[in-house]
């Protein structure tokens, strides 16, 4: 489980989120909904100790988020695997490099053999051929490098799965596909998700709950149909935003 | 206050020298992608250092030799015009240079890498992005810049040879007066002066970049600020060492000119 209490983090005396509150049980898809600035993205690298709360605490499982500790925080990010807004893929390597970085790096894998298969699984997962691994990030589109960089994430087989605004930059077929593959992912392989979007018809095609986020703090925390129906305004916003009014 | 940023920043480049000395002494330095970066920031910077250097040496020969026609000793121009060169005018240009294009390079690259979390998805894999991505840049560049300021200099010698042909002054007497005013002590502050440049180089334009902030303008500012410091202390280090020399000289009366 996931838990956040009392979060609170500012930049520069601007007040991004204020005691912020909530827990992710084991196999929810949860979507984290707000406009852009809100602090959604910072939310996520809070969890994984990229960026650090000014107050409040972050549990993941039994490990609190600690940068004085490095050793948990190391196990904390073998557990919680973040696919990035834009790939952040490493250009000086290829795309079989960058998928199995992290196996290397952690020492999962050590068979040559056992890494390629890993790697090919994983591609396959993203809906990747195996013509990929030899190229060069920079010679695939936005679109191949996202699915690149979620394979990436996949390696390691983490059990929280973190995305920021993973559908940005697809296109329709690669977004549905993405949908589908985070439904999987917690249904079929019991992945908890914590899916940072604009995007309401993937939160409530996929979502198992939706959180809003709103001048830094949570303004709905409940089920998609509960927030098809809720009177919330920036809520109805999101949804007449993309059609989606109940 | 722009001079204690200044100091900050130094501070933190020691902080960031340190670190990369401890990786380093812990042998976590993976040498095959030093080499891999030797090529990308040395080995295609040798063309742009060796025409660099022989118009160094040229212009070297050039505006001494017109000097010493007033006093009628052109015997001396090579002796004189490769001294200063080695000694000062050689290293310092050379840096200069290769920190346009190195330092640039390096910290444009980084910076990069920074601001599309290229450096936060190394370090959620389990990878430190010190040890993975700069400790190799580092020692790349402070290899590559010693080298090409090593040949460079060379080369500026050379220049100075054809150059003095070109002046009228006869290349063998520009030659055989090398040795009578360049001393092991000139040569051996010119290859200080190049390990030290080159290790500015290579840990200014490793620092900007890894603390690259805020997209493409982060990096625009990374860059600019690494080029800037490095020419900073680039003059700063050879003011110091041309007065340690200096006091060397007279205390053990070494190495003349």
């Amino acid at each position: 489980m996931i838990n956040i209490n009392k979060l609170c983090k500012s930049f520069d005396n601007r007040k991004i989120l204020e005691n912020i509150s909530f827990s992710v049980v084991k196999g929810e898809c949860v979507f984290i909904l707000g406009k852009s600035g809100v602090g959604k993205s910072v939310l996520l690298k809070n969890i994984v100790g990229l960026v650090l709360p000014d107050s409040g605490t972050i549990t993941v499982g039994e490990i609190k988020v600690d940068a004085q500790r490095p050793e948990e925080l190391s196990l904390i990010r073998q557990r919680c695997g973040l696919v990035f807004q834009f790939p952040a893929l490493l250009d000086s390597v290829t795309v079989f490099e960058n998928i199995c970085f992290g196996l290397r790096a952690r020492g999962l894998l050590t068979s040559q053999v056992e890494i390629a298969a890993r790697v090919k699984e994983k591609l396959k997962l993203v809906g990747l051929s195996e013509v990929v691994l030899d190229q060069m990030p920079t010679e695939l589109s936005f679109g191949t490098q996202k699915r690149v960089s979620i394979a990436r994430t996949l390696a390691v087989e983490p059990e929280y799965l973190l995305f920021d605004e993973p559908t940005t930059g697809m296109d329709p077929i690669a977004t549905a596909g993405l949908n589908q593959l985070i439904k999987n992912l917690t249904v079929k392989l019991g992945v908890t998700s914590i899916v940072v979007s604009h995007d309401i018809k993937s939160a409530l095609a996929v979502g198992t709950r939706i959180i809003l986020l709103e001048d830094g703090g949570i303004v709905f925390d409940g089920k998609p149909g509960e927030f098809k129906s809720s009177s919330i305004t920036l809520a109805q916003e999101f949804q007449m935003g993309f059609g989606y009014h109940a | 206050m722009p001079s204690l940023s200044f100091l900050s920043t130094v501070g933190g480049m020691i902080l960031f020298t340190w670190d990369c000395v401890l990786l380093t002494l812990q042998r976590k330095t993976k040498w095959h992608q030093v080499l891999d970066q030797i090529f990308q920031v040395g080995v295609r910077s040798l063309g742009l250092t060796v025409a660099a250097g022989l118009f160094v040496g040229a212009i070297m020969a050039l505006q001494i030799d017109l000097q010493l026609k007033d006093f009628g000793a052109e015997a001396f121009l090579g002796g004189l015009s490769t001294s200063t060169t080695l000694r000062n005018i050689g290293p310092v240009l050379i840096a200069f240079l290769l920190s346009g294009k190195v330092g640039a390079y390096t910290s444009a690259e980084l910076g990069t890498m920074e601001v599309t979390d290229q450096l936060n998805a190394i370090r959620l894999l389990g990878a430190s992005p010190l040890e993975y991505i700069i400790l190799p840049r580092i020692w790349a560049v402070v290899i590559s810049s010693f080298l090409l300021l090593i040949v460079g200099l060379m080369v500026t010698i050379f220049g100075g040879i054809i150059f003095a042909e070109v002046i009228g002054v006869n290349s063998l007497n520009y030659i055989q007066n090398i040795p009578r005013i360049v001393t092991v002590w000139s040569i051996v502050l010119s290859v200080i002066k190049s390990f030290l440049f080159g290790a500015i180089i290579a840990v200014v334009s490793c620092y900007k970049g890894y603390h690259a902030k805020g997209g493409s303008v982060g990096v625009g500012i990374a860059v600019q600020s690494c080029a800037v410091t490095n020419l900073i202390l680039i003059i700063i280090t050879d003011f110091l060492l041309s007065m340690a020399s200096s006091c060397l000289q007279d205390i053990f009366k070494v190495g003349y000119l």
